[in-house]
């Protein structure tokens, strides 16, 4: 039973701890993901795996998701031991970007949320929405994947994150070999201790977010947004900053962009895009891996380049 | 040592965050936060319960210094002597966590955790639900969810005996070819219980929803209902001050994405007296009114009564 009445501040802990219920196990998981990874996985393995030219394997890391389904929770800790396993940031960065749209459960409740029905291969604007979501989540992440190729690692990631990357490559340059004799308690050793390391670095980064989004949605008047639908000039805009400070999961953020129907399919798309890529609480979390600056830059970015991109396909009656 | 204490403190941290995990789920409170669709409630105690394991863990391994899981190579040039063990143990991070920053992160995870958990009402004040009601004079927007769609119901219970119906009718109407039949009070009374009264038992939601159907209007319109909610006063269109609004919280995944649907409540005489936010049963005889271009559905109320909160005060939109 709770202790305490119904009141403002109540509304608070009421939401911070829903948000922190429903995005708290995946955070796990993520993290279990990632320690397993440094125990197991060795440096360099992902070079094997991706094509030798960048520009194709940006375009693969693209496409991850739909193997790898992770949503925009989990990814942060397992794209950070895999930057330090040696997955280059330009694909780690297009793989976190897309990964939480472009996968197949996001597909299916996207294509849910609008109405769309399995049995009817013409569902029209349930389909062409959801298609237009992925297709274009994709397109954007690997553009964003080639600009931040052209940047230097060091301007793109946290002081420690290189300087372990650094020690991973010293240790292998001084000679280092995967040790065939080691034995199995001690990896699952390192693995768990990574993972509580792991669930607490991000988890941290993860609450602050969580606190500022409840505050928003229990504080602020939230009708206020409808006042901007009447244009996709500022709707589309406004629909992103909406994005931004609800935080959504981005297998649920279809069922609410489904029910604004002040706002056009241009702008519900926009929503749809840029909040799995980009919310308060990630803006947190990307912080434990990447500079501050390039937190604020890839967020200005992918606001600019998606409020561009469907702003101009509004203004083409594409949907 | 103080490698040891940052273990034991991670496992604090984990144990305590796990077991609020726990706690809500064992005494059901988790129903109040998480949808009961899907399986948003069993991931959490899933994962109060992996974090308890990993925190016994931790906290039984903390003495065990772990080997990395490279061999670093020694060949290096040194003018000491040379009779000391190579098979040395290390932390295999590499990384430089203090003790005070361990305290300073875990302080930033349990605080806002610790005290959410204590002094959530497990409910939404009035507040909250002002600040969410912006749309109370609008009628249905988007899609009618799944769970509230009355004629869908229908279509998929009987949809062979439907089915085999427009076969002998041979209809050429759209409607008819797509599988649907017309909707009548039969279908209604099949899908919604009657108390003994013979009044129909329909959820606010449900009812909210038939505002957007003209057919299934047809049906219930002049219907003696039960419905069940919380009450408000009423701002919209309530110049004799006979009216009330009565609502239920219908959520997608968690309660922090939660809205309010409401309809209007009217009484012949005086609005008896009420307490906001209360639990009331009211009864009544189903109209609808224009506003704007909206159908609202409003409820002509001859008697309200109050009851207790039921074990599921929100509705998943997706059930």
């Amino acid at each position: 039973m709770p202790f305490t009445e119904p009141s403002q501040i109540g509304d608070l802990y009421f939401a911070f701890l829903a948000i922190l219920f429903e995005g708290a196990p995946y955070i796990l998981l993520g993290t279990i993901i990632s320690g397993f990874i440094d125990a197991y996985l060795p440096s360099n393995i992902m070079d094997r795996f991706l094509p030798k030219n960048r520009y194709a394997a940006i375009a693969l890391s693209g496409l991850l998701g739909a193997i790898f389904p992770v949503c925009e929770c989990a990814i942060v800790p397992v794209i950070r031991r895999l930057v330090q396993k040696g997955l280059p940031v330009s694909c780690a960065i297009t793989y976190m970007l897309s990964a939480p749209i472009v996968n197949p459960i996001v597909a299916v409740s996207t294509f849910s949320a609008f109405g769309g029905e399995f049995h009817d291969i013409h569902a029209g604007d349930a389909l062409n929405l959801t298609l237009s979501r992925i297709g274009f989540a994709y397109l954007i992440t690997v553009f964003v994947g080639i600009a931040v190729h052209q940047f230097s690692i060091k301007s793109i990631l946290r002081n420690n994150l290189l300087k372990k990357i650094e020690a991973d490559a010293q240790t292998k340059k001084s000679g280092a070999v995967l040790s065939k004799n080691k034995e199995t308690p001690d990896r699952l050793l390192i693995a768990i201790r990574s993972t509580a390391r792991d669930f607490l670095d991000v988890g941290m980064y993860f609450v602050i977010g969580v606190m500022i989004t409840a505050l928003y949605r229990t504080q602020i008047d939230q009708g206020l947004v409808d006042n901007f639908a009447s244009s996709d000039w500022v709707g589309i805009p406004v629909m992103m900053i909406l994005a931004f400070v609800l935080s959504l999961c981005s297998t649920s953020d279809a069922f609410i962009a489904s029910q604004m129907l002040s706002f056009s399919s241009a702008a519900k798309l926009a929503f749809l895009t840029y909040g799995p890529m980009m919310d308060v609480k990630l803006v947190f979390m990307y912080s434990s891996v990447f500079k501050p600056k390039f937190v604020l830059i890839l967020a200005v970015g992918l606001f600019v380049i998606i409020g561009f991109v469907f702003i101009q396909l509004g203004s083409l009656n594409f949907f | 040592m103080s490698q040891r204490f940052i273990i034991i403190l991670q496992s604090t941290v984990l144990f305590v965050f796990g077991a609020i995990f726990i706690w809500f789920y064992i005494y059901g409170r988790i129903g109040k936060y998480l949808t009961s669709a899907g399986s948003f409630q069993t991931q959490a105690l899933l994962a109060g319960l992996f974090l308890c394991v990993i925190s016994a863990f931790l906290l039984l391994t903390s003495s065990k210094s772990v080997s990395c899981s490279h061999d670093h190579d020694h060949d290096h040039d040194h003018d000491h002597d040379h009779d000391h063990d190579h098979d040395h143990d290390h932390d295999h991070d590499h990384s430089e966590i203090t003790v005070g920053g361990m305290l300073l992160t875990s302080m930033i995870v349990l605080v806002p955790v610790i005290i959410s958990a204590l002094y959530t009402p497990d409910a939404y004040s009035q507040h909250w639900v002002r600040n969410n009601s912006s749309g109370w004079d609008k009628g249905v927007i988007g899609e009618t969810p799944e769970a509230f769609n009355l004629k869908k119901q229908v279509n998929d219970k009987q949809s062979t005996k439907i089915e085999g119906e427009l076969n002998e009718a041979k209809s050429n109407s759209v409607a008819d070819a797509a599988g649907w039949g017309p909707y009548t009070i039969d279908d209604l009374k099949q899908q919604v219980d009657q108390n003994k009264d013979g009044e129909f038992l329909m959820d606010v939601i449900s009812i909210f929803y038939t505002g957007g159907d003209e057919e299934v209007q047809g049906v219930v319109k002049g219907l003696p209902v039960e419905t069940m909610g919380q009450v408000m006063p009423e701002t919209n269109r309530n110049s004799e001050g006979k009216r009330i609004r009565i609502f239920r919280l219908m959520m997608n995944c968690c309660i922090a994405d939660a809205r309010p649907v409401s309809i209007p409540v009217e009484f012949s005489e005086d609005v008896p007296g009420y307490k906001e936010m209360g639990w009331y049963k009211i009864h009544g005889f189903m109209d609808y009114e224009k506003w704007d271009e909206f159908t609202i559905p409003v409820l002509k109320a001859n008697k309200m009564i109050p009851t207790e909160e039921p074990p599921q005060s929100a509705f998943g939109q997706r059930q």
